[in-house]
């Protein structure tokens, strides 16, 4: 594994899948959550490692926390390179797993 | 009964109902606080430049999930989250968690024995500079001593011979020891009289090295030690994660707390505190109260980096405590050379002298002297001289400080005055004004037995009177 990569474990891959899904929207690690299932304790390292390696990228929302009456979200968004690596890991694993399956 | 016990269990359980209502209001209401104190809890465990991000962060998650009991989940699923995101990062630093563990463990461990050692080190020390003179030294100890003295004496083209050598370990041992070699071959005779008077020399070399080198290397032990400690720690503190701009400062810090501890270590084996100047004495206070200060700044700095973790903040503060320990007792007196302070008594400021002996020298030494008397060894009363060129000094600190009411020599001052012949003969001023000299200080009484037991044999010494606590004793 090296440093332009991450470990793509079940849970990564999850996250990727919630970003891949609409890579043009930026969701909160809450909606992430949500839609994975994920923990918190298990969400944020990988949302931190994809950022790290430049598959996702991260912006604090915009708006005023006082006029929110909330604390600001962090969004995250997939990059054009981490949905184009992501696909390809995404492909490599299927055909791995359809050559295991077929063997 | 079984009415009553209807009763009973229907009240039992209108209560229940009202303490479980109860119950979970308070969880309820408790809940935010906890929420707060997970977060920060979990915050405070992450690297230093995550912090921030991620406390806005998983507040604003906390803030998206409904209900009471998920944010509790979120809150301590965070605690989770800080320890992972730690760990990775340490793991990416240094190449792996396993190493960047064993690293702190053995760092921890270097820790926990440099600091024993040193602890060791630092009572070792202060039981040697405090009171050499009253214990018995290992031979292996004594040799290794005079060895170094052997060396010093060397180079002045004098043999070290077992006479000297044991008389060396005597005077360390204790004064008894030396007055019991003594009483065997009588002082009258010359060759007796030229072995005790260079051995006399030798002895006051050797004090004079074991009370200024020890110190002195206290000092530097325990600057070395804190410095090796300080570059411990620098590593040990990039692995818990606190920022390089705050560890420079912290390590700037610390570095002028061990200059501190080293300069006063360096100032104190100079001269012992006694005979510090007062001006020196308020420096001196000054430089401990800012290392003191350094210290608790340095303390609170720790607090910051290392939030609630106190085990590592003690062991990350431990690195000055030997220096400052040190300082503390090396500042008492103790291991002073003594002190003589010649008073102006009267009118007359002519050379009449009086020795005021340490409380302890006769409850330790005034049966051996007596002993020594019995055997018809030369002895203080037997002395008739008078010796001094305290009035030229005198004379000199006058013109220095006219205010001064009383002047301080060391008992080694007063030892090579007389050795060295610059002591002159004069006579007893019969109305008791003169000067005083008071003495005291642990290993003053050793140093001016040897005086009042050597210089008969080599030139003049007379002490007119003595304190009445040494008087039955002696005279």
């Amino acid at each position: 594994m090296g440093k332009d990569q991450p470990r793509l474990t079940a849970q990564t891959l999850k996250v990727l899948g919630v970003l891949m899904a609409s890579p043009e929207c930026e969701v909160s690690g809450s909606e992430i959550a949500r839609n994975t299932k994920l923990a918190s304790g298990t969400l944020y390292l990988i949302l931190l490692r994809l950022e790290e390696v430049g598959w996702a990228k991260s912006r604090w929302e915009t708006e005023d926390p006082s006029k929110l009456g909330r604390p600001r979200r962090r969004l995250y968004q997939i990059t054009g390179g981490g949905a184009a690596r992501a696909s390809a890991a995404f492909h490599d694993l299927s055909s791995s797993m359809g050559r295991f399956a077929w063997r | 009964m079984a009415v009553i016990v209807a009763v009973v269990i229907f009240l039992l359980g209108i209560v229940a109902a009202a303490a479980s209502r109860l119950l979970a209001d308070e969880f309820k209401a408790w809940i935010p606080w906890t929420v707060d104190r997970l977060i920060r809890r979990a915050v405070g465990r992450l690297p230093a430049d995550r912090r921030e991000r991620l406390n806005e962060e998983w507040r604003s998650h906390v803030n998206d999930v409904p209900g009471e009991v998920g944010k509790l989940a979120v809150a301590l699923g965070t605690l989770l989250a800080a320890g992972r995101v730690r760990a990775d990062c340490y793991g990416r630093r240094f190449d792996g968690v396993l190493s960047r563990f064993l690293e702190i463990v053995s760092y921890a461990a270097y820790l926990i024995v440099g600091y024993a050692a040193l602890v060791v080190l630092g009572v070792a020390f202060f039981i040697l500079a405090a009171i050499p003179l009253r214990i018995l030294l290992p031979w292996i100890l004594v040799i290794a001593i005079a060895a170094l003295g052997t060396v010093i004496s060397a180079r002045q083209d004098r043999v070290l011979r077992m006479p000297r050598l044991y008389l060396f370990y005597v005077a360390l041992a204790g004064s008894i020891q030396l007055i019991q070699y003594i009483q065997g071959p009588r002082a009258v005779e010359a060759y007796w009289a030229f072995e005790l008077v260079d051995s006399f020399l030798l002895c006051l070399m050797s004090l004079e090295l074991v009370y200024r080198l020890i110190p002195l290397v206290a000092t530097i032990v325990s600057a070395i030690g804190a410095c090796i400690l300080a570059s411990i720690l620098t590593g040990l503190r990039q692995g818990l994660g606190a920022s390089t701009a705050m560890i420079d400062l912290e390590i700037n810090l610390r570095t002028l707390i061990i200059m501190g501890i080293l300069l006063s270590g360096l100032l104190l084996s100079r001269r012992g505190w006694d005979e510090w100047p007062r001006e020196s004495k308020r420096v001196f206070c000054g430089v401990c109260l800012l290392t003191l200060s350094g210290t608790i700044i340095s303390a609170v700095w720790f607090s910051n980096l290392l939030g609630n973790r106190w085990i590592w903040q003690f062991f990350c503060q431990v690195s000055t405590v030997p220096g400052l320990l040190y300082l503390m007792l090396a500042s008492r007196d103790s291991y002073s050379q003594g002190r003589i302070n010649l008073k102006r008594q009267g009118g007359d400021p002519e050379l009449r002298t009086e020795v005021k002996i340490s409380p302890l020298l006769p409850d330790l030494f005034g049966e051996a002297i007596r002993k020594a008397k019995e055997e018809g060894f030369l002895l203080w009363p037997d002395v008739t001289a008078l010796t001094t060129n305290f009035d030229e000094i005198n004379k000199q600190e006058s013109r220095r400080n006219p205010n001064k009411s009383h002047m301080t020599f060391t008992a080694t001052d007063l030892a090579n005055a007389l050795y060295s012949g610059q002591a002159k003969r004069a006579d007893k001023s019969s109305d008791g004004s003169g000067w005083l000299l008071d003495i005291s200080g642990p290993s003053t009484d050793a140093i001016l037995l040897n005086v009042c037991l050597f210089m008969p044999f080599n030139g003049p010494l007379v002490f007119t009177s003595f304190s009445p606590m040494l008087e039955p004793c002696l005279l």
